[in-house]
């Protein structure tokens, strides 16, 4: 049980420690998200009050300020959201992520102040515009980013654990097995095995199921066994039999034939003749060597004369 | 009482012995489709000629299958291909069990021994033996008879070289494979096969001749010698070139396995080639001369042909299941 236990507790630390998304984190990604939310519904809200001239006590320019604002700076919360929840944790996806919310956050405040003080034209609108929609597109690029890791992520992750299972799982079954054991379970095995002419044979054997043959016409020939017979003395498998008994059985002696023991006294001769003529070929191959020697000696000798 | 049956791609040949006697009784391992009508049925009936009539359907089996082929002109189909059960023929397992039936008949008594021959797995191609063995098998059984497998090489080991301890090289030379054994006091310490054999010489002579594959086999089965001094064009010109390329095959393949590193016995081995493809007058000859310019591993002390060819196989099976037979009674 204990070690069950641990080896969860092993599974446990090895998925924080690498890919698991810690809590804090998760929290406040849900918080920004949620956040974002309530903001681009507070924007869509003055959006839809403004456009049906729901009676308020606000005035228009005002209504679509605040919904400019609340969009403008909802929409990048909830993205920031996301890629927090889901991104893993490494430096360079929160300076995107900061920078993303700045631009963005700026070019809204921009454009507010633009509308509010009726400088909604040319050229500073373009600027807003411009600068809005790449801090978007940084934190939806960042956001998207962060899912496909994730989904990568978790995929190695199951494997990873399956991994780790199933080699915790050999690690606490291996058994030690005495000598005894071992042979109980060779004499076991064999014995539910067939003999062949070639050693042991364990594959299940196939059973044929009976057909049904009553739409079957046979001729008369096929009642009974019918091929070319050919007759032959038996003496000689008598032999063969009667060798083949007492080699099985260990009954008999292994009796080799003088044909066998000639082919020895051959091979034996083959091998004596074979070692004269290398050690013939050793002492030719010397005494070259020792021709060559003596003519480079001579060679320089004439050189240095 | 014990039997031997050698399941061939050509024929099925089972042998056992009668008093003094070995008999062997064998079957070609082929059939014919023919269109069923009464007045065939009662030709059929009147020449004594092995069928099965179903539907529309009369399947004719064995040798007369190849007498109708000839009368009628057309190709008898084969359910062995390769040496093992033709797996692009839909009839093949029946037709095998209807032609062994014919040829075996009931056991004697429940659970008589029986040694069928199979091939080993070839290392030229990607077919893989053992469920044609285990079909044979249960085919077997279900007739009533105890059936084991030997691999061929091995059965024409224990039926020619009974005098040399049972050591020595076994080639089979069969219509679908060539099978190689070697043994050591009746053990095998190498074997293989290769699915090449007497239908791929006929095929590709066949297609180097332009003749039809039937008209070559009966040309290679009356009187072919392999001679290298033919008339231009002849199909005995290209026979004996491709006796000579199978040969060549053989040896080669038997020379690579023998260099794998396996330990071989150091003592001069016989040769002894069996089977249909090595009948023909001057092939073992030809072997014996290509075996001697080879450089092998292993010394070989004489090449030979088995006293009967095509029924050293069925011979040996007998042996092994005759022993077992003995050991277990």
């Amino acid at each position: 049980m204990q070690t069950k236990k641990s080896n969860k507790k092993n599974i446990a630390n090895y998925l924080t420690k690498n890919d698991k998304i810690s809590d804090k984190r998760f929290y406040f990604g849900s918080m920004v998200f949620i956040s974002g939310i309530i903001l681009c519904l507070v924007g869509l809200f003055f959006l839809v009050a403004y456009k049906i001239n729901l009676t308020f006590h606000i005035s228009n320019n005002v209504r679509v300020a605040i919904a400019m604002g609340s969009l403008g700076i909802g929409l990048p919360l909830v993205l920031s959201g996301v890629a927090i929840n889901f991104s893993p944790k490494r430096n360079y996806t929160y300076l995107t992520l900061l920078f993303g919310i700045v631009l963005s956050w700026i070019s809204t405040i921009f454009g507010v102040n633009a509308y509010l003080a009726n400088k909604w034209y040319h050229p500073l609108i373009g600027k807003v515009a411009i600068g809005y929609g790449f801090g978007i597109l940084l934190l939806a690029g960042t956001s998207f980013a962060a899912l496909v890791m994730y989904v990568i992520a978790s995929k190695t992750t199951a494997y990873k654990t399956e991994e780790l299972i199933k080699k915790t799982k050999f690690f606490e079954e291996r058994k030690v097995y005495t000598d005894e054991e071992i042979n109980r379970d060779i004499e076991e095995a064999l014995s539910t095995s067939k003999y062949t002419w070639g050693g042991p044979s364990k594959i299940p054997d196939l059973i044929i199921k009976s057909t049904d043959e009553s739409d079957l016409t046979l001729s008369k020939a096929m009642f009974g066994r019918a091929g070319k017979i050919t007759r032959v003395s038996a003496d000689s498998i008598n032999n063969g039999v009667k060798s083949l008994r007492d080699l099985r059985s260990g009954r008999g002696k292994i009796e080799s034939s003088k044909s066998d023991v000639q082919d020895l006294n051959k091979v034996a001769e083959m091998l004596r003749k074979a070692r004269e003529k290398q050690e013939k070929e050793k002492e030719i191959i010397k005494e070259k060597k020792l021709i060559k020697e003596w003519i480079k000696i001579i060679l320089k000798k004439v050189k240095i004369k | 009482m014990a039997k031997g049956l050698d399941v061939g791609t050509m024929n099925i040949i089972c042998a056992e012995k009668e008093g003094d006697d070995i008999v062997f009784i064998q079957q070609r391992d082929a059939f014919i489709e023919l269109e069923f009508n009464e007045l065939t049925q009662k030709m059929l009936n009147n020449t004594n000629v092995l069928y099965i009539a179903k539907g529309n359907v009369i399947n004719v089996l064995g040798d007369d299958a190849l007498n109708f082929a000839n009368i009628f002109n057309k190709r008898t189909r084969r359910p062995m291909r390769n040496g093992i059960i033709s797996p692009e023929e839909k009839s093949a397992i029946p037709m095998v069990k209807l032609i062994i039936e014919k040829v075996v008949g009931e056991p004697n008594y429940q659970n008589e021994k029986l040694y069928l021959s199979s091939p080993a797995n070839p290392i030229d191609s990607d077919i893989d033996t053992l469920y044609h063995q285990k079909t044979l098998e249960s085919i077997l059984r279900k007739i009533g008879y105890d059936a084991r497998t030997i691999n061929e090489g091995m059965a024409i080991i224990y039926s020619e070289l009974a005098d040399n301890g049972f050591s020595g090289l076994g080639i089979s030379l069969g219509a679908g494979m060539t099978n190689v054994a070697l043994g050591y006091y009746a053990t095998p310490v190498l074997s293989f096969s290769l699915a090449r054999g007497g239908d791929w010489i006929d095929q590709q002579t066949a297609r180097a001749t332009g003749l039809p594959v039937e008209r070559i086999c009966t040309i290679k089965e009356k009187n072919f010698k392999l001679s290298y001094v033919t008339e231009m064009g002849s199909p005995e010109g290209a026979l004996a070139v491709y006796h000579n390329n199978l040969i060549s095959y053989v040896i080669n393949y038997l020379k690579r396995e023998l260099t794998k590193g396996i330990t071989t016995p150091d003592i001069s081995v016989p040769v002894v080639l069996a089977g249909g493809t090595a009948m023909p007058a001057g092939f073992t000859d030809q072997f014996r001369k290509q075996l001697h310019e080879t450089d092998l591993p292993i010394n070989i002390s004489r090449v030979i042909l088995a006293n009967d060819p095509l029924f050293s196989v069925a011979r040996g099976c007998l042996i092994a299941a005759t022993t077992e037979e003995g050991t277990t009674e």
